[in-house]
């Protein structure tokens, strides 16, 4: 997997590419993960998904339509299930009857190489709003993307500009809560 | 006598092909443009870059299985194997060239662009002067529709005003300018081909900040505007037209242009003059692949030079982070240029240099570089905006002196889809270039300490994606390809336009000075 490419000139391109081939690469070459401790049968669902999006990514107004086509995209994969389900497990132990978190994503050892490899693996699909794949990268979604989202207030998303001319020569205002 | 087809065929549907296309149809030629790409429809590639997962150059252009172009994730393919430095400028084979995917910057050549030799005792000088050029860049500007400051000449004397006003530099142009302004280095806006109101049937621009690999809108000028113009006088367009062969009469006038297409079959077109007007890399190709046996080293080569004297500028980029926030990324890419660089009697020991605050902030790759680190997992949005915010980037385009030995070839393995001879490249930066890097990458660290900003990092490449040289223009036919008039010193109706004339490139982005070339050329033909 790979991920894409900077969107001006070579310098930066080039550069970029090394440091996503370094990045994707490690992750390609994990085994794929097998569960400790036999399988878990419990149902996946969209729900759960949103939690666990929503703790992953720190936000809680994800939009719908990403997270069901993230949901689609994972659901179909002969292990998306199964990782889910353990991620699942691995993070809210106690759901239904908590939504507490018991691991902190930032204590690495919390989570073994085949957790960590599909907690990035969501968590940079919503971030890039681009589902990356050994068989084929593809975009789940580009404006809710949320890495442009998370800028709406400073700058427009790239290419999706209804500002009128000359915005640019003031600073933005950014959101009270995005100071 | 024989049937022409046509009385002026192009070849190539860039800048330079499109406005001369446009200038001889208004004129009541009969124009015939070959095009070996498609056409691209702005709403349907504006789609192909967001659904795109590698969002590069290349990415809102669909690929053409009948031609190749280099590939900004693999330009190996389209190269092959480097001798010397790695060299990868990039370009489109559309209807438009590659001004689809320009920032649109359009300075002038300085006039001691134009003298170099006689002014600084290094590279050589041009058979035209600036003054020659002037009124020509006037109707360039206008043709493409210059935005600038009238009352700022950046060092080019100036006999009309701009037709469009400033674009205005953005916050983050603003607050460096006010710093370096405390060390006497000035900022301002580049003339550029991007509207500040609406001109020409576009619309003004709203800060898309996808210059490249796309405007969205077209408010930055692309090339296919004056192809539709041309059209609607009657110059007839034929596209997935691969020309690969001039076929030069004993009298050496060029009497047929042969072109294939996607299905591999042959055409055959006749004119009363033919333009070649590929981009620097193709039109030195299309020369090379046309040998005979009356012409071994190629069509208008008796000098040899054909492919030779290859240049681009060498550019840096620096990243820094500021402790202020900058909210760099607002609006067109790249907007500002610091007025310093271009000029004096360092050229005698030093390249010169156009130095540029760039306003391109990549998200995508600040997010990438802090999804590598699991520990900013948690706090990876909050990170992203503090990047964001607080980075700057500024650079330099550094002139490259004629070399002969920068140079393109024909490869005699590697073939295209049509089977025709791909180009290699052969390039090597000279010291002149290296030492200008050094001074001004330097330069560059100093101001940036100035700003009490850290510097991040500092990427150099070959290529600014300015390709120029390999039919240069001159005098004597010993050692330039086309004379002053653009005309090829062997054939008295071929006809070469665009950066591949160059004979020295100064630090100026090439485009504005193509397109004055190109409407020059359409006056002199006009008189023919």
């Amino acid at each position: 997997m790979r991920k894409r490419a900077a969107i001006h000139f070579d310098p930066t391109r080039r550069q970029m590419s090394k440091a996503l081939a370094l990045l994707f690469a490690g992750l390609t070459l994990l085994p794929k993960p097998t569960l400790a401790g036999g399988e878990r049968k419990d149902h996946i669902s969209l729900e759960q998904f949103r939690i666990l999006s929503t703790y992953l990514t720190g936000q809680s107004a994800l939009d719908p339509g990403m997270l069901r086509d993230i949901f689609a995209a994972l659901i179909q994969e002969p292990w998306g299930k199964e990782h889910m389900q353990r991620l699942m497990h691995k993070l809210f132990p106690d759901y239904p009857q908590s939504m507490r978190p018991r691991t902190p994503l930032l204590v690495p050892r919390n989570l073994d190489d085949a957790e960590r490899w599909f907690a990035g693996h969501i968590l940079t699909t919503w971030m890039t709003g681009i589902y990356y794949h050994e068989i084929g990268n593809r975009t789940i979604s580009y404006e809710h993307a949320l890495m442009f989202e998370a800028l709406k207030d400073i700058r427009p998303v790239p290419g999706m500009s209804t500002e009128p001319f000359g915005f640019w020569q003031e600073p933005p205002r950014p959101t009270a809560s995005n100071r | 006598m024989m049937q022409l087809d046509c009385d002026t065929l192009i070849i190539g549907s860039g800048v330079a092909g499109a406005l001369l296309a446009h200038e001889l149809a208004a004129h009541g030629d009969k124009v015939i443009v070959l095009e070996a790409g498609e056409r691209v429809h702005r709403h349907v590639a504006t789609e192909r870059y967001r659904q795109a997962w590698n969002r590069n150059l290349a990415a809102p252009y669909r690929q053409q299985p009948w031609t190749m172009e280099p590939d900004p994730e693999k330009p190996s393919s389209y190269y092959g194997p480097y001798v010397g430095q790695a060299f990868n400028p990039l370009f489109l084979k559309r209807v438009g060239g590659t001004t689809w995917h320009w920032t649109g910057i359009t300075p002038r050549f300085l006039p001691t662009d134009f003298a170099l030799y006689s002014n600084y005792g290094v590279g050589v000088d041009w058979p035209i002067g600036y003054d020659e050029l002037e009124p020509f860049y006037v109707r360039a500007e206008h043709a493409l529709g210059v935005a600038g400051d009238s009352e700022d000449d950046h060092g080019s004397p100036r006999s009309a005003p701009y037709p469009l006003p400033p674009i205005p530099l953005a916050y983050s142009d603003r607050r460096i300018a006010q710093k370096l302004d405390a060390i006497g280095i000035r900022v301002s806006p580049f003339p550029a081909a991007r509207n500040s109101r609406p001109y020409d049937g576009r619309p003004a621009c709203r800060g898309n900040g996808t210059c490249t690999p796309l405007c969205p809108i077209g408010a930055s000028y692309s090339a296919d505007h004056h192809v539709r113009k041309a059209e609607r006088l009657g110059a007839r367009i034929i596209t997935r037209a691969v020309a690969h062969r001039l076929v030069a009469a004993a009298d050496g006038t060029i009497h047929e242009v042969h072109y294939r297409a996607p299905d591999r079959s042959d055409h055959v077109l006749r004119a009363r003059r033919v333009v070649v007007a590929c981009n620097t890399i193709e039109s030195a190709r299309l020369l090379l692949l046309s040998r005979d046996k009356r012409h071994p080293n190629g069509i208008a080569n008796s000098s040899g030079l054909v492919g030779r004297n290859l240049m681009d500028h060498t550019i840096f980029l620096t990243t820094f982070r500021l402790p202020e926030p900058l909210y760099a990324g607002r609006g067109p890419q790249s907007i500002a240029t610091l007025r310093l660089g271009r000029d004096g009697p360092f050229r005698k020991h030093h390249a010169a240099a156009k130095l540029f605050i760039s306003n391109d902030v990549n998200i995508h790759r600040h997010m990438s570089e802090i999804l590598d680190h699991q520990a900013m997992w948690p706090e990876a949005l909050e990170l992203l905006r503090d990047r964001v915010i607080h980075t700057g980037h500024i650079g330099a385009e550094i002139e490259q002196l004629p070399d002969p030995n920068n140079r393109i070839e024909l490869d005699g393995q590697r073939l295209d889809p049509l089977g025709l001879p791909l180009p290699t490249i052969y390039f090597q930066s000279t010291k002149y270039t290296q030492d200008g890097l050094r001074v001004w990458q330097q330069r560059v660290a100093d101001m940036i300490g100035h700003m009490d900003g850290r510097i991040v990092r500092s990427v150099v490449s070959t290529s600014s994606h300015h390709p120029t040289g390999t039919t240069r223009m001159g005098t004597n036919p010993r050692n330039s390809v086309v004379d002053a008039n653009c005309r090829a010193h062997d054939h008295p109706n071929l006809y070469l336009v665009g950066g591949h004339v160059f004979p020295s490139m100064g630090t100026a982005n090439p485009t504005l000075t193509i397109a004055a070339l190109s409407l020059r050329l359409a006056e002199h033909l006009k008189r023919g």
